[in-house]
């Protein structure tokens, strides 16, 4: 009676499986999937957007133009500025999609058990840590260059290494040159938390895909009726919320490490 | 167990990791170019058409409201106009009607006045001859009580005592 209600598998392997090899470059299960969803965003943009989206929208359009909005509104609760948040909407707007679909696809059941030479050749992208750590790393990099951009190299490596502040601080009083030392301090750890977006970010994202996975085979194994459906339905809003929230940490760090003035400019 | 030996145990391969990230930078390309800024086109361009038909129906209520306006000032000023010359019509029928209450009377009276001349006339000569013929029958009578003619002295003297 107990099998009948169970179906016990494998846990998923926490490095996906590399399909096949490209000269030394090899294929994983994630970048076949990932390249998957790279092509249905391509006949999105080549066949929906370019011949049939007007400026009368048929009911589609209506629903990818709510959703346009839908991120502008969110990225500017963030950057508190529309035309600050229209400029950053391709890079927040692509990681939200991209990150979207690959949290969603992977709860289409049975999409594990198409298999090339006996492997798996579908894996959501964010349950691969190589993607979340491509990610984070390229994201921490693009904010690091806008950073550089909006207060000069001199004023970008000023935030991390204070000098010039202990000097005048310790001019006007002691006090003031005892809290410059520590604002010295604090820009040092500056540069750990830097390093640490990238590991928080991408961990956070594996973890939480990765574990989503685990424990549908564990929900799975343990009553294989209801359940899962409740799981999976779950999965979707876990699944929406995590590109939410990596997409919102990026606006927020991009707007954290751009020059004051410039962020009232955009308002 | 140091942070690379952490990551080869996740499956970390920079390799994979640059493969992802291609595939991700791809995908960024197309929704950037194809997806967001056409997109972004249409929303702006709706928007313009849609204030551009509300500014228009705007300016027509306005020059809606200003014709309205100006239709019911001409209205007004054809209602007055008419009141007027009603007015002066009535004015006018009242002035002909008086004028020809007067004319009529002034006919009626010089209608009566030459009645009146006629009857009068009729009248004086009535009496020429009542008298005439009162002086014959006077004469007569007397002829017949005297025995004798009359001559036209005489007739003419009785005719005068009767009359007077």
């Amino acid at each position: 009676m107990l099998n009948f209600l169970q179906v016990k598998s494998d846990l998923p392997a926490i490095s996906p499986e590399v399909v096949f090899s490209v000269g030394d470059f090899p294929v994983s299960s994630s970048v076949l999937l990932g390249f998957a969803i790279l092509m249905a965003i391509a006949v999105f943009c080549f066949v929906c957007v370019k011949k049939y989206f007007s400026i009368k929208p048929g009911s589609g359009q209506t629903f990818v133009e709510i959703l346009y909005e839908g991120m502008i509104d969110m990225i500017t609760q963030i950057t508190a500025s529309r035309s600050m948040s229209e400029k950053m909407l391709p890079l927040i707007g692509s990681l939200f999609i991209f990150i979207g679909i690959s949290n969603l696809i992977e709860l289409i059941p049975g999409l594990g058990s198409i298999t090339f030479g006996g492997k798996a050749i579908f894996r959501a992208p964010t349950s691969d840590f190589n993607t979340t750590f491509a990610l984070a790393f390229a994201m921490i990099l693009v904010i690091q260059a806008a950073s550089i951009k909006s207060w000069g190299l001199f004023g970008y490596f000023g935030k991390y290494f204070q000098f010039k502040e202990i000097f005048t601080g310790f001019r006007k009083n002691t006090g003031e040159g005892m809290m410059s030392i520590i604002n010295f301090l604090i820009g040092l750890m500056d540069i750990i938390s830097e390093v640490a977006k990238v590991i928080s970010l991408s961990f956070r994202l594996f973890g939480n895909i990765y574990a989503g996975q685990v424990m549908a085979v564990i929900i799975m194994s343990a009553l294989a009726y209801a359940l899962p459906a409740v799981w999976s339905s779950l999965g979707i809003l876990f699944g929406v919320v995590q590109a939410i929230v990596f997409g919102s940490l990026i606006a927020a760090y991009y707007m954290i490490a751009l020059k004051p003035q410039e962020e009232s400019e955009g308002k | 167990m140091d942070f690379a030996e952490i990551l080869s145990k996740i499956g970390f391969d920079w390799k994979l990791a640059l493969a992802n990230l291609i595939n991700f930078l791809i995908i960024f390309y197309l929704l950037k170019k194809f997806a967001f800024a056409p997109i972004g086109r249409i929303i702006r361009e709706r928007k313009d058409r849609i204030d551009e038909g509300l500014e228009k129906a705007n300016r027509s209520e306005e020059i809606l409201n200003a014709s309205k306006k100006k239709s019911d000032e001409i209205i007004a000023g054809a209602k007055e106009e008419a009141n007027k010359i009603i007015a002066k019509g009535y004015e006018q029928a009242r002035q002909s009607i008086e004028h020809a209450a007067l004319e009529a009377m002034k006919k009626q009276e010089e209608i009566l006045l030459r009645a009146q001349k006629g009857i009068d006339r009729e009248r004086i000569s009535m009496e020429a001859r009542v008298r005439e013929e009162m002086a014959e029958l006077v004469a007569g009578g007397v002829k017949k009580i005297i025995k004798e003619d009359i001559t036209p002295a005489v007739k003419k003297s009785i005719l005068e005592k009767v009359t007077s």
